[in-house]
């Protein structure tokens, strides 16, 4: 029997697959379904969101067959399946609803549109079906086919042995002095090294119902500082549910979420409806890994990556990207929580600054900057324009305050860690993160004031303009 | 915008819409995906009761409204016509990819007809209005023209029933006649 792995690229395909079930009566049925999940190599799931005729048909006749097609070649492969079993919990059901449920969040029907179960069916037989084609013609058409090929797209062609990939990531990360190192350099292997040109890293911010954006590349705008809440959209449903979320051909996916959408509206149920959510990221990006940042259990952030490929993720990247998120989760949670000076870092730095210097710059005239600080939001304004926000804009803040008072330029987390008044937990107060955030923030709107790093647990301000502070109630 | 990608029977050369029996009871956005630019799959089932579904080109209405033509692929038509042979029970699902919408009608098959040149002018350009319409979701012109459209056999099926398959809570909703 074929490989049920080696077409799993199918079970997403542009054409909907459909599953064909028959009655004890002997009534044939056909319904198209969103997708097939790949459960091992003898069973696919098939989800169920509504009860349905397919539904009564499996449990008289437990025999039923899908039809998908291979949305590089348009061959068509029929599973002969047998019924097994409806599940409504466990890894299968759970991987289906969480991909469910962030195509209806982002559809605006989330509890809406859900999963009912995951109906687990034993694959009998495969039969490739390529007698409805022609044979390739050489230049019919004139339109370009799209990249569909996973390998290609996931991995430089030079550099396709995956445990390379892995160590040379792993050993990246373990260079890196500090957080911001990690980030970058985690962003830069897995565009450099596994082919991923678009990847964002997210950690959970105070609240630990919202994350925020810390890192990303590939974007015209770097969308840092940028948040996402618990359970909204497919960024939000992976932190929420924790679990890896895979899917192809989006533009697929939303149509059918669409479709439900139209049809709950028509049906006048008086069910609220929530506007769709943009796509985050790439505006047309057709695939999306997205993998929650674990450490014992507890979620520390979110890798997204994504790309044009409608085809970019295939299944094993679930489990190879799931390893790389295990080591980005742990080596965050190293640098994040300690503060102790790094002797290799504090000498390569001290070696930098010994180094041989630019010559100084003719003397321009220092711009005039105005922040605003809100109390009410802890709202940060630079020149009228949006800076930054709660912990970063009072942390912020404090240090525009400290050095316009007292002249101070040099800071460490430990003196902002026990002033109660920046309000960081007492425990996983991600610091470090907070300072990434506002370093870029400040790099993007205000690059006349950095806050640069002075080895680990210190860093020193410095500003090229004369500053303006007020503090007002609210806007 | 996607309404205009559903080819209007009246412009097809087609019969409009029946006054009677279970496709007159189809919402027009539905009835039109039989004979317009929807994706198609007829599903047959052996003596075994186990069923198998393989691509249409496409569905006529006749002259009696309560009947249909069902084109399908020669080179797959060995599948269903042993199937029907021994039972007669088909179903035919007809999807719209850009939006889902979806019917499926159901019946028993009254045997072959011979494909004359309205069939081959019907084919041609349902080829052209599927062609177009999956364009729009992303698959390449050249990738559907390598399907093989010809020949085909004209498969003929009285309907008994009609089913909305959009997804959503009517899925599976009964047009007419249902039991």
């Amino acid at each position: 029997m074929i490989a049920l792995e080696s077409i799993s690229r199918c079970f997403e395909g542009i054409v909907p697959a459909t599953l064909s079930t028959c009655s004890a009566a002997g009534i044939p049925n056909i319904s198209s379904i969103s997708h097939v999940q790949y459960v091992d190599a003898r069973h696919v799931a098939v989800s169920r969101q509504f009860f349905n005729k397919t539904t009564r048909n499996i449990l008289e006749n437990p025999q039923a067959s899908v039809t998908v097609w291979d949305p590089m070649t348009f061959e068509i492969y029929i599973l002969t399946l047998r019924f097994v079993r409806s599940e409504t919990s466990g890894a299968t059901f759970e991987r289906m609803a969480t991909r469910i449920e962030a195509i209806a969040s982002h559809t605006g029907m989330t509890g809406i549109f859900r999963l009912l179960a995951a109906d687990v069916f034993e694959v009998l037989s495969i039969y490739h079906l390529t007698e409805h084609l022609n044979p390739p013609e050489a230049s019919e058409g004139g339109d370009s086919v799209p990249d569909m090929s996973s390998a290609q797209a996931a991995l430089p062609p030079d550099q396709r042995v995956e445990l390379w990939v892995l160590q040379r990531i792993s050993s990246r990360m373990n260079q890196a002095p500090d957080l911001e190192a990690l980030l970058q350099e985690v962003l830069d292997s897995l565009n450099e090294d596994f082919g991923f040109t678009h990847a964002k890293v997210l950690l959970v911010d105070e609240t630990g119902r919202r994350l925020f954006t810390v890192a990303s590349r590939g974007y015209e705008e770097s969308g840092v500082g940028s948040e996402v809440v618990f359970g909204e959209g497919l960024i939000g449903t992976v932190a929420r549910d924790r679990r890896i979320l895979r899917v192809n051909q989006m533009e697929s996916g939303l149509r059918y979420g669409r479709a439900v959408r139209a049809a709950v509206a028509s049906a006048d149920t008086g069910t609220p409806l929530r506007p769709e959510l943009p796509l985050p990221g790439l505006v047309d990006a057709q695939s999306h890994l997205i993998l929650p940042l674990l450490v014992r259990g507890l979620l520390v952030g979110v890798l997204a990556l994504e790309s044009r490929n409608p085809a970019a993720f295939a299944n094993w990247h679930e489990a190879f990207m799931g390893i790389v998120a295990d080591q980005v989760a742990a080596g965050i949670e190293r640098l994040a929580v300690s503060d102790a000076e790094d002797p290799v870092a504090a000498g390569r730095r001290a070696r930098s600054a010994s180094g041989p210097q630019e010559p100084p710059s003719p003397p321009v005239p220092a711009p005039r900057r105005t922040f605003v600080f809100y109390q009410n939001d802890d709202c940060v304004f630079v020149d009228g324009e949006y800076l930054i926000r709660n912990v970063p804009g009072r942390i912020l803040w404090k240090l525009l305050k400290v050095h316009q008072e007292t002249g101070r330029n040099e800071f460490t987390n430990r003196e902002l860690r026990l002033d109660p008044g920046l309000g960081l937990p007492p425990l996983r107060d991600n610091l470090e993160s907070r300072l990434i955030l506002l370093r870029q923030r400040l790099a993007q709107k205000c690059p006349d004031v950095r806050l640069p790093s002075r080895g680990r647990g210190r860093f020193a301000i410095e500003i090229d303009s004369e500053l303006v502070l007020t503090e007002r109630a609210s806007a | 915008m996607l309404g205009s990608l559903h080819m209007n029977p009246s412009d097809s050369g087609s019969f409009p819409r029946p006054a009677t029996g279970p496709l007159a009871a189809l919402p027009p956005e539905l009835f039109s995906l039989l004979e317009g630019a929807a994706v198609q799959h007829l599903v047959t089932r052996n003596a075994a009761l186990a069923p198998l579904s393989v691509l249409a080109f496409g569905v006529r209405v006749e002259s009696d409204p309560r009947n249909v033509t069902v084109f399908v692929p020669a080179r797959v038509a060995a599948f269903v016509l042993e199937n029907l042979r021994d039972n007669g029970q088909m179903a035919l699902t007809a999807v719209s990819p850009p939006d889902h919408l979806a019917v499926q009608i159901k019946g028993v098959w009254l045997g072959e007809r011979r494909i004359d040149d309205d069939d081959r002018a019907f084919l041609l350009r349902y080829r052209d209005a599927v062609t177009q319409v999956l364009n729009v979701v992303g698959v390449p012109r050249s990738r559907w023209r390598q399907v093989a459209w010809s020949p085909t056999v004209a498969l003929r099926m009285e309907v008994k029933e009609s089913y909305v398959q959009t997804p959503g809570p009517g899925a599976g909703k009964p047009c007419q006649g249902a039991t």
